[in-house]
């Protein structure tokens, strides 16, 4: 059925052929992946002689219509070798089948955008990249995992606290403001290791996206970005298998079809097996454990022509073992802890080709993450779960068959349970069981979107998004008195909801908008605008969000945060697409950005109402890139001026943070810098340089500090601190390398085993960047102030990376 | 691979250090990580009031500290603040002057005893601004039921040897039935001794003993951070408070080691302000620690409601319960030689001087 386009064109064709019965001639065919025999979509199709072209279609068919004659013909698209063909074509009409190889060569390692390299320019969509995963495996990675997650922090607008900590800001949106989506699954802990190394895996990655400004109407529920993490489809044609052996983790991923060209399957692994690390170190670390997994499974059923269905399965687990740790966050004590996290997801989707452009989709999505803490010992046994689910279920239409108008239109709805934490005690424990109460919501939302092209040089996306969030019981909610600050001491009654009552009901319109306007093929201008609401938060008061943080849904008390962003973005490219080029400002304001009080409680605080407190925000920043895409060395800089603040400015002063000023969030870097080089001198060898330069992040030194009056503790210091990010820790910088060592493909080209070694340094002139500046408080102490650097040296790794 | 793997064992090494016990918590950044000195910008004398002191159920004279902070940049005093008027009201309308020993910051009562169940309001005119603290209530400490000992076993870092560490101090206590209990405890170590001072040679090098003229106790107490042992009853609610660990006795000569532990009941404001403190004071900078705030007082001044004023007033109930820990079978000895007596007869004898580190009275519970 899907030769029914084609045909019609083909058809079409003849008719115009006879009607004008001149030397008029047509050139059609298949382009398909050498490799992988996937139809190929978006190959450019160009007449060399007559400067004609035209480009697939997605499913990989082309038509060109050309006057009969000799030709040259090139096949080309971005990460395959171009193809020249030699063509005398008749009258009417003449197939070429056309089979791309992939560049092993000259791959556009640092494209950041896929496709083509002019659609940066071209495409609508404002404050968009992507990575497919061949660029992220060019950026010298830390102790060899290939990090999804950090690459990011390769792009303008992406921060984050600090090395080694888990999520990233976008555009001075905290961590928890990104919706993560990994094949429509959202992800709630992004990291492994408590944020040393991604929970994706980079052999089951086919490219990620990052929406940071524009995002479209189809994206909802978080205040900043979207990034979405599409897997790749598993091989239907033929097996195959890849794998690395590193320091960290060694993985393995098959894939190939189960039917031939019917369903197909893949499944990738990835386990660390780091524990000799610890073995090895000194005493009080060898009880420690720290071990991670993950699973991703994906299949991948072409029912017929028209109907597909997906299904992606995903586990997740971090376990980590700590020898002796106070549970100070608790108040109980322990001579060991075991803390462990795990993400399921289940994604199943369905997708329907009613005609050529016309498209049903559907999809059912459950996530499910859990975080666990537990201590053994028997008077203080204890086990404190948390954890979110996720239920979804939603559908789309899009209808591309207009060329003016491009439409979707979608709804969904999801559910959430949050079991914020449920304290179980051991068999002979003295801990007192708690059990914070369910929270239960659900979030609807309906949307169209609209792609109008109102002339050649002017286009526009037009969104609008509907949502609404109801807090569902059964629940209970303290009452406080009026008129003061809410805390514990001013709580005069509880209310009941029971089950299937309504508690508290939010929504809204979301509008987004954006706008392309071509200056020339080669330059636009586009301006976006975007409203986002939130309904979910984390909460958490520690510097760098734990996996234990608390998440919580709006309630009466918790309202949901909203964000409202402008845009503006001129786009040159140079040379012929050499070189690309942008510039991109925005403006963004937020409402109701949560902020923790001071000294509050927030793990098992049953009225977390009165530990945190809800401000404004604004954002603003200039974002420059510059990239080169092909050549021996191709590579990118960019540069980030970015500046992010809160006001939190109560009632009460109880109520205020900084006595109700505006204060920088502890994610606010002013300067960044950027730069990534690669260089392949040849087919062997690939050189990647990464260098990264950026202003400390804010924090808070005391003011002064006064000697404790008290027999127990006495001389100690206590530090004064008054307002909280006035300060800030030293600038970061750094810079990695890596070499790669590929097979000579020459060689032996017939061989199925190909194999890689990776070398990389992490952090090559070993710079000490502070993590955190903090003060001792010791009497006898001979400085005062100390820095942490997190991956405070030089860090050399060895992958061995294989396929076959 | 080698190359990376000693670089690994060097850093943990260097990470062996008492600064990072704290982060050995979060071992894997102990693994990669590191502490440096940090130069910080010079910041101006901080213009502020320190309050501290408090009143309690055991017979005073009660001590109130008034001081201007530090600058922390460099290692400066805190200055004590004089001619303070300084008062204690209580509910029953009664009121008490402190008196001020000079030069000092220190400002003493005279007959005040607090009471159980009776709040306390204190007041200050310092610099013609009038301070006042919430009024904070004596509870009720109730009573421990049980302390005990158990050694443990530590593992030389010589000789990778396991052998007795010393022993941990526990106690079972009872929590009322209602909610909102905050605890404190405090542990207070006595010693015989029979050296009160020495002869030094000219560099200051001692030579030989003096011994007390009477019967002499060193106090000895839990210094340190973790010592500011404090808890609430969120999770235990009307339940025994079982194995607190309250302090660690360490190995020592072949004797009866004489403790008393302290139980303090607290105000929820005071809970607040010691665990901040405590939470300030094991600050590492750490990945996950909690973000440093300011500590929360209970003290304001009345004629300029924006000032800052720092520092805790509090009203603690005390109970106290002696132990003591046998080390008389000791399996390991660390035990000091004495200094020689000082030759000739009679050798001379010094005073015991009553201090916060020595006292020639006997231990309440001291019955051996």
């Amino acid at each position: 059925m899907r030769w029914i386009f084609p045909l019609i064109i083909l058809m079409g064709f003849q008719l115009a052929v006879q009607a004008q019965g001149t030397d008029a001639a047509g050139l059609f065919g298949n382009v398909t992946n050498a490799a992988t025999g996937e139809k190929m979509s978006g190959v450019s199709v160009f007449a060399m002689e007559t400067r004609r072209g035209a480009q697939s279609d997605k499913n990989g068919f082309y038509f060109m219509a050309l006057k009969a004659g000799k030709h040259t013909i090139k096949f080309s698209s971005i990460g395959f070798k171009p193809l020249f063909k030699e063509i005398e074509l008749p009258v009417g009409q003449m197939s070429l089948e056309v089979q791309l190889e992939e560049d092993t060569k000259f791959l556009d390692e640092v494209t950041v955008t896929t496709g083509k390299p002019e659609e940066n320019v071209q495409k609508v969509e404002i404050g968009a990249s992507r990575l497919n995963i061949r660029s992220i495996q060019k950026i010298p990675a830390f102790m060899g995992e290939v990090d999804v997650m950090r690459s990011l922090l390769m792009l303008p607008g992406v921060t984050t606290v600090g090395e080694g900590t888990t999520g990233i800001n976008v555009r001075g949106g905290s961590i928890d403001q990104n919706l993560v989506l990994m094949d429509d699954a959202p992800i709630f802990n992004t990291s492994h290791l408590f944020g040393f190394f991604s929970v994706f895996n980079q052999d089951a990655v086919r490219d990620v996206t990052l929406q940071r400004g524009g995002v479209p109407a189809q994206y909802g529920g978080r205040a900043s970005s979207v990034l979405d993490v599409r897997l790749k489809y598993p091989n239907s044609e033929k097996f195959s298998g890849s794998g690395g052996i590193g320091l960290v983790s060694s993985r393995l991923t098959l894939e190939g079809p189960v039917v031939s060209r019917k369903l197909s399957t893949l499944i990738a692994a990835r386990a660390s097996f780091n524990d000799f690390l610890f073995k090895i170190g000194p005493i009080p670390l060898r009880g420690t454990k720290a071990n991670f997994y993950d699973i991703t499974n994906k299949w991948y059923w072409i029912i017929n022509d028209r109907h597909e269905l997906t299904f992606t399965g995903y586990v997740s687990n971090d376990t980590f073992k700590i020898p002796s740790d106070s549970l100070s966050t608790v108040d109980v004590n322990a001579s060991s802890s075991l803390f462990g996290y795990s993400t399921t997801s289940g994604t199943l989707r369905w997708q329907f080709d009613v005609r050529d452009k016309v498209v049903w989709e559907a999809a059912a999505v459950l996530s499910r993450y859990r975080a666990t803490t537990t201590v053994p010992d028997s008077a203080n046994a204890l086990d404190l779960v948390s954890s979110v689910l996720y239920q979804n279920i939603k559908v789309q239409y899009s209808n591309k068959t207009n060329d003016r108008h491009q439409w979707m239109a979608g709804g969904g709805i999801i559910g959430y349970g949050i079991a914020p934490n449920t304290l179980t005690p051991g068999p002979f424990s003295n801990v007192q069981a708690l059990d914070i109460e369910r929270e239960k919501s659900i979030e609807a939302a309906a949307y169209v979107e609209d792609e109008w092209k109102l002339s050649q040089k002017v286009s526009v996306v037009l969104g609008l998004r509907y949502s609404l969030f109801m807090r569902l019981g059964p629940a209970s909610f303290y009452q406080y008195a009026p008129n003061q600050p809410l805390a514990e001491d001013v709580i005069t009654e509880t209310e009941v909801y029971q089950n299937g009552d309504v508690i508290q009901t939010y929504g809204g319109l979301e509008p987004r908008a954006a706008l392309r306007w071509a200056l020339s093929p080669a330059m636009s201008v586009k301006m976006g605008y975007n409203r986002m609401r939130q309904y979910i938060h984390l909460i958490s008061n520690t510097t760098a969000a734990l996996p234990t943080a608390r998440w919580t849904s709006s309630s009466p008390y918790i309202r949901p945060q909203i964000a409202d962003q402008v845009s503006l973005g001129l786009f040159r490219n140079l040379k012929n697409n050499r070189f690309e080029t942008s510039a991109e400002v925005y403006y963004k304001q937020l409402q109701n950005v949560l902020d923790y009080k001071d000294g509050a409680d927030i793990v098992l605080n049953p009225a977390l109402e009165t530990a945190v407190l809800q401000g404004d925000g604004r954002a603003y920043g200039l974002e420059l890139m510059a990239k080169k895409n092909t050549g021996f060395w191709t590579g990118w800089v960019s540069y980030t001026y970015a500046r992010t603040f809160l006001q939190m400015n109560g009632a009460f002063p109880e109520e205020r943070i900084n006595n109700g000023n505006w204060y920088p969030a502890n994610f606010d870097r002013p300067h960044t810098l950027n730069t990534m080089a690669i260089f392949r001198p040849n087919l062997m060898v690939t050189l990647a340089f990464n260098f990264t330069l950026s202003s400390g992040r804010p924090a808070t030194f005391p003011y002064g500090r006064y000697t404790l009056f008290e027999p127990t503790i006495f001389g100690a210091n206590v530090p004064i601190y008054l307002n909280r990010n006035q300060d800030r820790i030293p600038a970061y910088h750094r810079l990695d390398f890596s070499i790669t060592f590929d097979q000579n493909p020459e060689l032996r080209p017939d061989r199925r085993w190909k194999s890689s070694w990776v070398f990389s340094l992490y952090n090559v002139y070993a710079r000490k960047n502070a993590f955190s500046v903090f003060y001792s408080l010791r009497p006898y102490a001979t400085t005062e102030a100390y820095k942490l650097s997190i991956f405070a040296s030089i860090f050399p790794s060895l992958t061995y990376n294989f396929k076959f | 691979m080698t190359i990376y793997l000693e670089s690994i064992v060097k850093k943990i090494n260097k990470l062996f250090s008492p600064v990072f016990v704290k982060a050995l918590t979060w071992s894997l950044l102990a693994l990669v990580s590191c502490i440096t000195p940090f130069e910080p910008d010079f910041k101006e004398q901080p213009d502020a009031v320190v309050v501290q002191g408090f009143i309690s159920n055991e017979p005073g004279p009660y001590t109130i500290q008034l001081v201007r902070p530090a600058n922390y940049s460099f290692a400066g005093y805190s200055i004590g603040i004089k001619n303070a008027v300084v008062y204690i009201t209580d509910d029953a309308g009664n009121r008490e002057n402190l008196l001020e020993v000079p030069e000092s910051g220190l400002y003493k009562t005279q007959n005040l005893q607090g009471e159980t169940g009776r709040t306390y309001q204190l007041h200050m005119e310092i610099d013609g601004k009038k301070y006042e603290s919430k009024p904070e209530l004596i509870r009720d400490a109730g009573e421990i039921d049980r302390v005990y000992d158990e050694p443990f076993q530590e593992i030389d870092a010589l000789s990778n040897q396991s052998r007795l560490g010393g022993w941990n101090v526990y106690i079972d206590t009872k929590d009322p039935i209602e909610n909102g209990n905050y605890y404190r405890w405090n542990f207070l170590h006595y010693k015989l001794v029979g050296t009160c001072g020495s002869i030094n040679d000219r560099f200051g090098n001692p030579l030989y003993r003096v011994s007390c003229c009477g019967d002499c106790w060193d106090i000895i107490r839990c210094t340190g951070v973790n010592c500011i042992n404090v808890a609430n009853d969120a999770l235990i609610n009307g339940k025994q408070i079982s194995r607190k660990q309250v302090g660690t006795v360490p190995v020592g000569c072949r004797d009866r080691y004489y403790l008393e532990v302290e139980q303090q009941a607290l105000s929820r404001d005071s809970y607040v302000f010691w665990k901040t403190v405590r939470q300030l004071l094991q600050n590492t900078g750490g990945v996950f620690d909690v973000a440093p705030s300011a500590v929360p007082g209970n003290i304001t001044c009345l004629s300029d409601p924006d000032e800052q004023v720092l520092g805790f007033f509090s009203a603690v109930g005390i109970s106290r319960k002696a132990h003591v820990v046998d080390r008389r079978n000791s399996e390991i000895v660390n035990c000091p030689p004495d200094l020689p007596d000082v030759p000739g007869f009679p050798a001379p004898c010094t005073t015991c001087v009553q201090s916060l580190y020595r006292t020639p009275q006997k231990p309440l519970y001291w019955n051996f």
